[in-house]
């Protein structure tokens, strides 16, 4: 653990003191002014709305995070072999994937927090200017949970990204099939409920399908947006089961990491 | 023996079907407190074994040992300082921060690691710069850093690849210095390097590589008694065995 | 890589396996119930800002919009009131955002009137597509349906399939029909035909049976119109009832009304149904 949080911690530094993280956090702190400004161009539900835009943008800012500096942060130490500084010390490949995974998932879920905090507290401002929208069982609860969710998808995201960069020598490479594994983990699930209504798709593309769905993470499966907004009740059951889908997934590709990483030659 | 290199193969893929050795069976033994200076022409393989020898890269054939420890186990990497050829450091670190993270992978302790931060960073000249961050040094300055970080935890072995490169007479006056010292504390250096005259001056032994064969190795002062020294045996050592065994003519080893 | 960490991991593996697969399948299970997704998308946007919002990206969002319509009714199926309101509410944004877009008007047209009763709704959507897509006589066509079959308004169905006769390619028995809706004689020739006609351009099963009990009930009608008529030309009254057709042997029989009610003779001697 020592060696792996060593690595971390140079990690985690090397990422927040970059300007990019500091333009990203901005750019958020700016959305939730805005937020303040366009909830108020809905006729109704201007609370929901807020909540909406206030979580998406922790979602968006995190995407961005993962795509401008994430994938450069792990990339650049092959590119650049940064990588050398840390595998030349008693550090196991093995720890060297954690350590790394480690740090920067500190650095997006201190990221998330702060987005965390400007956006509940632009929706604490919009829910005291109208306070007729607010719906009845809002709860600060769940919003938090649907926070951590997005961390959770977050992290599923950034654990794929490093799968892709460990297995690819080209970081634009990395990039875009990270970026084709979040859409297709976004959108797997609606496909799939619209193919389950109509007959008219071959066995071929069913079976496909499937294998899409258990390749690729269901990521709308942490989107409790909707659930934040309305102050829905939530499904403790499910919920407890989704974090558990999220972390299976997680260590398994972290794992595939290791095994592809230990393979890898950094010559 | 410290170093222990035995029969390694190292073959890279050329094209679809045709392979070539960097490392040609070579086997190799450097003693607890040598000097060894590993010499060749560009290419000749000498990056190779120094990743073998840290694991970066896994031997075809062949072993290696640290220690008597295989080189694919982390530990082996304990004894070891690497000053890899032009390093490059996270940028946004100070000097501080990345030595601390050299020392504490090694185990050290936090206080004594402090004080050996010191010490060394004034050696090289580079107190004044412990807290300002990489990105702000000039490369001469990235490399004395790597030379630090190489030496952070007093290691038994030190594996240095191309340790003079972009440093100006100064810096190279220090390297050399620093490599003495270790020689009189008794540690290993094993050193890669085209500059004959460092090799000659520092060097109780030599290998001479060339297309991933060793051609030479033996002592420095029975080389210095021959006509010419080292360079002259050096261009003779290469260019006979581009004729004879590969069939080129080369101008200039 | 040295036995004991191979091993360590491999036993990861197969743990996190284990573990994501029971998960897979549970949260599968558990999210087919679930249907939240619907309410984000059909959030309540005033039409305007959405498309402010869409930028460049206007046909992907409509195209997405449009999915999720069609993906929440692949899963759904018994939503209710409220949720029928969301599917119109997607539909209209992505007709909004991309009033081309024949996909939209015709999941629209199947959709909305038959499931929903949204007959306005459907209309509107059909009415942009058709202001849009000069060259296409189809939404015209729909238009001009829904004002007959589920509106009842002859006259407001001849003037929109009269319209969609006019685009170039449009079939030429579009003007038929509409000439012949606008008469009361030969109404119900029109009707059937236009019903014949409907049912074959319908791949829906489910509407290719309600537009089979309408034609069944329309011919039934137009038969006893017939028979009513023959008996004002033969005693120069209307008869009092339909009943009375049967006494004068004028039918053999009152056939069933396949929507379950009997038909039946209004004051001015029409036959409903």
């Amino acid at each position: 653990m020592g060696q792996i949080w060593l690595l971390a911690k140079i990690t985690f530094k090397e990422g927040v003191r970059n300007r990019i993280i500091i333009g990203i956090l901005f750019f958020a702190f700016l959305l939730s002014l805005l937020n303040l400004i366009f909830a108020q161009m809905f006729t109704y539900d201007l609370s929901k709305v807020s909540v909406d835009l206030g979580l998406s943008m922790v979602s968006i800012a995190g995407l961005a995070i993962i795509f401008f500096m994430g994938i450069n942060l792990l990339s650049r130490d092959f590119e650049k072999r940064t990588i050398y500084m840390v595998i030349s010390r008693p550090i196991a490949r093995w720890q060297y994937v954690l350590g790394k995974y480690l740090g920067l998932i500190l650095m997006i879920g201190v990221s998330v927090a702060i987005i965390g905090g400007f956006a509940a507290g632009s929706v604490k401002v919009i829910m005291h200017l109208a306070p007729a929208y607010v719906p009845p069982d809002y709860s600060w609860g769940i919003f938090g949970i649907s926070l951590l969710f997005s961390f959770l998808s977050l992290l599923t995201v950034t654990a794929l990204a490093q799968f892709f960069t460990s297995m690819m020598t080209s970081s634009y490479i990395a990039l875009l099939l990270t970026a084709c594994a979040y859409f297709i983990g976004q959108n797997v699930e609606i496909v799939r409920k619209m193919l389950s209504g109509s007959e008219d798709f071959s066995t071929f593309f069913r079976i496909f399908l499937e294998a899409v769905t258990w390749i690729f993470p269901n990521l709308s499966a942490f989107d409790l947006k909707t659930i934040a907004g309305y102050g829905l009740p939530l499904d403790t059951v499910s919920t407890i089961w989704s974090a558990l889908y999220g972390i299976g997934y997680i260590g398994l590709i972290l794992i595939l990491t290791v095994f592809v990483f230990q393979r890898r030659e950094v010559g | 023996m410290i170093i222990q290199i035995d029969n390694l193969t190292k073959w890279y893929r050329k094209g679809r079907t045709s392979k070539v050795p960097a490392v040609d069976n070579l086997t190799l033994a450097i003693a607890k407190g040598e000097v060894f200076g590993f010499l060749g022409p560009n290419g000749a393989g000498k990056s190779t074994v120094i990743k073998i020898l840290l694991n970066f890269i896994r031997p075809s054939a062949g072993t290696a040992m640290i220690k008597g420890i295989p080189v694919q186990d982390p530990l082996a990497r304990g004894s070891i300082g690497y000053l890899p050829e032009n390093p490059y450091f996270y940028d946004h670190l100070t000097a501080e921060e990345i030595l601390m993270f050299g020392g504490r992978t090694a185990r050290m302790d936090r206080n004594l690691i402090g004080e050996r931060i010191d010490q060394l960073l004034a050696r090289l000249k580079l107190a004044h710069v412990k807290r300002q961050r990489i990105r702000t040094y000039s490369k001469g300055m990235v490399q004395r850093i790597g030379l630090a970080l190489a030496l952070i935890h007093d290691p038994e072995v030190c594996i240095l690849d191309e340790p003079m490169s972009g440093l100006d007479p100064l810096g190279r006056r220090l390297v050399a210095d620093l490599i003495l010292d270790m020689r009189r504390n008794g540690r290993t250096v094993f050193f890669s390097s085209h500059i004959l005259s460092d090799i000659e001056k520092l060097c109780d032994r030599v290998g001479i590589l060339n297309r991933g064969r060793l051609l030479y190795c033996g002592n420095t002062d029975t080389l210095q008694a021959g006509a010419g020294g080292l360079e002259k045996m050096f261009i003779q050592l290469v260019e006979q065995d581009e004729r004879e065994n590969h069939g080129a003519d080369l101008a200039i080893g | 890589m040295k036995h004991k960490e191979f091993y360590t991991l491999f036993s990861l593996f197969v743990f996190f396996l284990i573990l994501f697969g029971i998960a897979k399948i549970r949260v599968a299970d558990l999210r087919e119930e679930l249907n939240y997704r619907l309410r984000v998308s059909a959030a309540p946007l005033p039409p305007s800002i959405l498309k402010a919002l869409a930028g460049e990206f206007k046909g992907v969002v409509a195209d997405y919009l449009l999915l999720e319509a069609a993906s929440f009714l692949g899963g759904n199926l018994e939503p209710d009131e409220r949720e029928w309101g969301m599917v119109a509410h997607l539909l209209e944004q992505s007709s909004i955002l991309d009033p081309y877009f024949k996909q939209t008007y015709v999941i629209a047209q199947g959709i909305l009137p038959w499931h929903a009763e949204k007959y306005d709704e459907t209309i509107t959507i059909l009415e942009r597509s058709n202001r849009h897509r000069y060259w296409d006589w189809r939404p015209g066509f729909f238009i001009g349906f829904n004002h007959f079959y589920f509106y009842k308004d002859h006259s407001a169905a001849s003037a929109a399939l009269m319209e969609a006769s006019l685009v170039p390619g449009a079939p030429p028995t579009l003007a038929t029909w509409a000439s012949r809706l606008a008469s009361k004689v030969g109404q119900y020739q029109s009707a059937i035909d236009f019903l014949a006609g409907m049912y074959e351009s319908t791949e829906d099963e489910h509407q290719k049976r309600l537009l089979k009990k309408r034609m069944t009930a329309v011919q039934d009608a137009y038969r006893l119109q017939q028979a009513v008529d023959q008996f004002s030309d033969q005693f120069g009254r209307l008869p009092h009832s339909l009943d009375e057709l049967l006494d004068f042997g004028l039918i053999l029989e009152i056939p069933d009304n396949p929507y379950n009610r009997p038909y039946t003779l209004s004051d001015d001697g029409r036959v409903d149904f």
